[in-house]
């Protein structure tokens, strides 16, 4: 009886010894730093992490009222504006003029994807060859005279260039296969019916693909707002703080400052802005999205 | 399609299927353009750079630029950094996720649904909001500038244990009654079993994962300061400093950066998207 007993207790046990390496792994690099960010956010911490003296929500308002950091907010929030629309529509377009299988559509299927497959770093560098003032490639070919990466007009959009430029690829992957698995009827009844290109493009196949796009959209939200290693290479954040990101705002004062107060709670403002970001997605997907 | 439309527009679709199809190749060499000069610039000599010319391709090919490359920074070491954390942390992150994954495919237990929604909850945290607290940890552990520091936060994703998991499901629980019929344990069903049957799914969360981790940037940059253990995305950004001119040695590396992923790529995007799609869509 004591042998069945243990066998049993074993069983029992055998679905969590399973999940305790990922358990285990989520708990220190995930859930711990997360809380206890939290937690740490309503103190002085010193420069060896240390928490110091309770001040509730003071590291909030000291953030709120911190010019840079509103700077930084304003900035990633024009940033996210110019890019993940942007690469939605092109990988969109990409895809429709890719659908239909042709000749050499392996090629050009395989060069619209690549970039997706680009570490940011490297493609940080090879911009900033286009990018340089007066004799880059850009500058030159096309006759501009556009300082890309020290005018704080440009350099934002400079930024958001490369962005759109990485985050296409996976955009438009996702997509193709969305507009290929709309249904052939449908667009065949379209066409009887006599409708134009442009028309079936508008009714059916955005309406139909509204589940692949709110997913890209709701995942390149929240990636996309934590950006940071472009800006980090290509500019520091400057000209004049004019491509100061949320995140590069948390390493600088962590890194350079040792300054781990307000990284904290810049971090946690941070992330409430993201998830705010994505329960008004959910919202849209509620009236927006069309599921088959 | 094509059939419905009668002589005339199959004659018009011939013409437009060639425009489509240069179009799209214009479109595609303009994406590419980027990379194509990048590599053409590696084998540059300094002085066709950044010239009134703007050459696009070398007059004079010279393998100069990786020579200084090389011997100007540890290029290979690079590699190799690279190259280790991202075999072990996809390794890992691909043995980790399996179990995970058979535990919440496979059993009924107390909690399961618990569980399972916090690990999807991790995908909501973006891993950039945890560096400062998680260096606080790696460096409280001693293991800043080790393998183990720049792996540590690799080695799990919520993602690949969701798709390993959706794959399992389609396996249906008699199969393993069946098995525990024959007298299999879990232990062997899980190994002689579920893994041979799931090899593609597999390698597609190792490759996926082996890219993801090869072009991390931010958390090897904090992790490692110094330059033995840099990985090569962190280790180029270091050939020239922001304000210097001298950008052929620095496309050399980036050219050799990119090799691995480009084979990686070219040798299995289909299957990769086609993993990632069953993920995503299911979701």
């Amino acid at each position: 009886m004591g042998l069945e007993m243990s066998k049993k207790f074993i069983n029992n046990l055998k679905p969590y010894i399973w999940l305790i390496p990922s358990l285990f792994l989520f708990g220190v690099f995930t859930f711990y730093p997360f809380f206890h960010t939290i937690y740490k956010s309503f103190f002085i911490v010193d420069s060896m992490g240390k928490v110091r003296e309770f001040v509730g929500f003071g590291n909030y308002l000291y953030v709120l009222n911190d010019k840079k950091f509103l700077i930084a907010i304003t900035n990633t929030l024009i940033f996210l504006a110019i890019t993940v629309p942007t690469s939605k529509v092109l990988g969109f377009c990409f895809a429709l003029l890719a659908n239909k299988k042709r000749k050499f559509s392996t090629f050009y299927e395989a060069s619209f994807a690549l970039p997706m497959a680009m570490a940011s770093s490297v493609v940080a560098m090879i911009f900033q060859l286009l990018y340089v003032y007066p004799l880059g490639i850009l500058n030159g070919r096309f006759h501009l005279d556009i300082r890309w990466l020290t005018d704080s007009k440009y350099a934002l959009i400079a930024i958001a260039i490369v962005q759109i430029w990485l985050s296409t690829g996976y955009a438009f992957v996702f997509l193709l296969s969305a507009v290929r698995n709309v249904s052939n009827d449908l667009l065949e009844s379209a066409s009887i019916d006599g409708a134009s290109p442009l028309k079936k493009i508008f009714s059916i196949y955005i309406p139909l693909t509204t589940p692949t796009l709110f997913y890209l959209l709701v995942s390149d939200l929240a990636y996309t707002m934590m950006i940071m290693g472009l800006v980090n290479i290509l500019t520091g954040g400057g000209p004049n703080n004019s491509t100061l990101t949320i995140m590069l705002y948390i390493y600088q004062q962590f890194a350079r400052t040792g300054n781990y107060t307000t990284a904290n709670a810049a971090s946690i403002f941070a992330f409430l802005l993201s998830l705010t970001f994505t329960l008004i997605a959910f919202v849209w997907e509620k009236k927006g999205v069309h599921y088959q | 399609m094509g059939e419905k439309g009668g002589a005339l527009s199959m004659k018009e679709s011939k013409l437009s299927n060639i425009v489509v199809q240069l179009f799209a190749i214009f479109l595609a060499i303009a994406v590419l353009a980027p990379i194509l000069y990048a590599i053409s610039v590696s084998f540059m000599p300094a002085s066709e750079i950044l010239t009134k010319d703007y050459n696009l391709i070398p007059k004079n090919p010279t393998l100069e630029n990786y020579k200084i490359a090389f011997n100007t920074t540890p290029l290979l070491r690079y590699m190799l950094n690279s190259f280790i954390v991202a075999l072990t942390s996809s390794f890992f992150r691909v043995v980790f996720a399996l179990f995970a994954a058979f535990s919440f495919a496979m059993y009924d237990f107390k909690g399961k649904k618990i569980l399972f929604v916090l690990v999807l909850s991790t995908i909501m945290v973006p891993p950039n909001l945890l560096i400062v607290q998680n260096f606080v940890t790696v460096s409280k552990l001693h293991l800043v500038n080790t393998y183990i520091g720049v792996c540590s936060v690799f080695l799990i994703s919520a993602n690949n244990i969701f798709i390993i998991r959706q794959q399992f499901l389609t396996f249906t629980k008699s199969l393993q009654d069946a098995a525990k019929i024959d007298g299999a344990s879990d232990l062997r069903f899980f190994f002689s079993i579920l893994i041979p049957t799931n090899k593609a799914i597999i390698f597609t969360v190792f490759v996926s994962s082996f890219v993801n981790v090869w072009n991390q940037y931010v958390w090897p940059l904090i992790v490692t300061n110094r330059a033995e253990m840099r990985t090569i995305q962190v280790g180029i950004t270091m050939l020239k400093d922001r304000e210097s001119a001298l950008f052929g040695p620095v496309m050399a590396g980036a050219v050799i950066a990119l090799i691995p992923t480009l084979i990686v790529f070219i040798i299995s995007l289909k299957k990769i998207v086609s993993g990632m799609m069953s993920g995503a869509v299911k979701a």
